[in-house]
């Protein structure tokens, strides 16, 4: 396909002015409000119980405490006291309501890849540390190998495949963590949400920011950015 | 009362950075799915999903680099969860759809058809990055942040990336 520059920027511009539009944006954020609403309300009301209603009202309320303990521990993360709960209980009791050999597999690839939601989190708070990412990296892993033990189709393969790189992405990009996680202080950097630049033109010869450091790439590649970055002037 | 205040107070920085955010969480949906209404759906589950997280956590520090990261997971859980067909491939099965509100005109998407395309035939390594710069015009450092590599990884890559693009476009 041959593609002539002026057509590139062109449609550039074009993609750039991407977006939802005004109506579609206003029907999202409604309907998001509105879910949330439904579900942060909780319904209330006395019921007046007698003789053997309170022994069923009182297993349902403490099923319903064990639920709301479950529900609790869903968002809960590695340094959260109820984290064991979520791993070693509610996980494994969702995982034996999977019943087909492809849901099993789905809701491993499903728990693998919520690790890694845990350790981004945990990241961006500055929460992480050596052990946990130790913890995060095995239970990852052993996700994934119980996914690959249920067969590797294209989709599946490349799921896994994906969660791997991108926790390998994750452990690569971590500088020295400490042993025990450790708060942000108030000097790091925060990104601003928006960063004055000049607009973009596609000017190849570029200045960019020129390190002057080696850089190993992901292709294995050693390069000497100072030198790219003299060449590329 | 004070439920409602805390509720108050979360859907006004939900209510913001939806405003500020969703036009880039989609458009990062569209460049990775190439389906306007995919993209569509991909960013209300992030929003949604965000939303309830806002409901038990505290605010992120850089919620950006938050919605990205859930956006990104959102994309692999869709190629996960579907098997993707391709647009040809809809055409010949002679299914129709019908346009959803708000999707975008035949020929806009085909601008967009074209960045995409083009990105795409860079290296693998080179896609998010360039995206980033080219499209959303974000800075080294941003991304940086945003894809968890190092700002000198990013330049480079950002870097090689415009050279393989500019040899792709003949200039």
């Amino acid at each position: 396909m041959s593609i002539e520059d002026t057509q590139f920027n062109k449609a550039l511009q074009s993609f750039k002015r991407a977006g939802l539009s005004v109506s579609a944006k206003q029907d999202m954020k409604e309907s998001i409000l509105s879910h949330g609403t439904q579900q942060a309300s909780v319904p209330s009301g006395e019921a007046s119980l007698r003789g053997g209603k309170k022994l069923v009202a009182g297993l349902g309320i403490a099923f319903i405490g064990f639920a709301g303990v479950a529900f609790a521990s869903a968002e809960s993360l590695p340094n959260e006291f109820l984290y064991p709960i979520k791993t070693s209980i509610v996980e494994p009791a969702v995982g034996l309501t999977q019943l087909s050999i492809h849901a099993k597999q789905e809701y491993q690839i499903k728990l693998a890849q919520e690790r890694i939601e845990e350790y981004q989190l945990l990241e961006s708070e500055g929460e992480m540390s050596i052990k946990i990412q130790a913890e995060l990296t095995q239970d990852v892993d052993q996700h994934l190998n119980q996914a690959e033990s249920y067969g590797t189709e294209d989709e599946a393969e490349f799921a896994i495949q994906a969660t791997r790189e991108q926790l390998a992405e994750l452990i690569s990009s971590d500088d020295e963590l400490p042993a025990t996680p450790t708060q942000n202080s108030e000097q790091d950097e925060r990104v601003p949400m928006f960063e004055a630049e000049e607009p973009f033109t596609l000017d190849v010869q570029e200045n960019l920011e020129a390190p002057s450091q080696t850089e190993t790439l992901e292709d294995g590649t050693t390069l000497d950015i100072q030198q790219q970055a003299e060449v590329d002037l | 009362m004070r439920h409602e205040i805390m509720s108050s107070s979360i859907d006004t920085d939900f209510s913001q950075l939806f405003d500020n955010h969703s036009d880039a969480i989609y458009r990062l949906c569209l460049f990775k799915t190439s389906n306007s209404e995919v993209a569509q759906d991909i960013t209300q589950d992030v929003f949604t999903k965000f939303y309830e997280y806002l409901h038990t956590n505290e605010l992120p520090e850089n919620p950006k680099s938050f919605l990205y990261h859930m956006a990104r997971n959102k994309i692999i859980d869709h190629y996960r969860k579907h098997k993707t067909d391709s647009l040809e491939q809809v055409v010949e099965s002679g299914i129709e759809f019908p346009q959803r509100r708000g999707a975008p005109e035949a020929e806009v998407m085909a601008d967009y058809q074209l960045v995409i395309d083009t990105i795409n035939q860079l290296d693998r390594a080179y896609r998010e990055p360039l995206y980033m710069r080219l499209v959303e015009e974000y800075g080294v450092s941003e991304i940086a942040k945003l894809l968890d590599l190092s700002p000198s990884n990013v330049s480079v890559r950002i870097n090689r990336g415009k050279k393989q693009l500019a040899k792709l476009l003949h200039i």
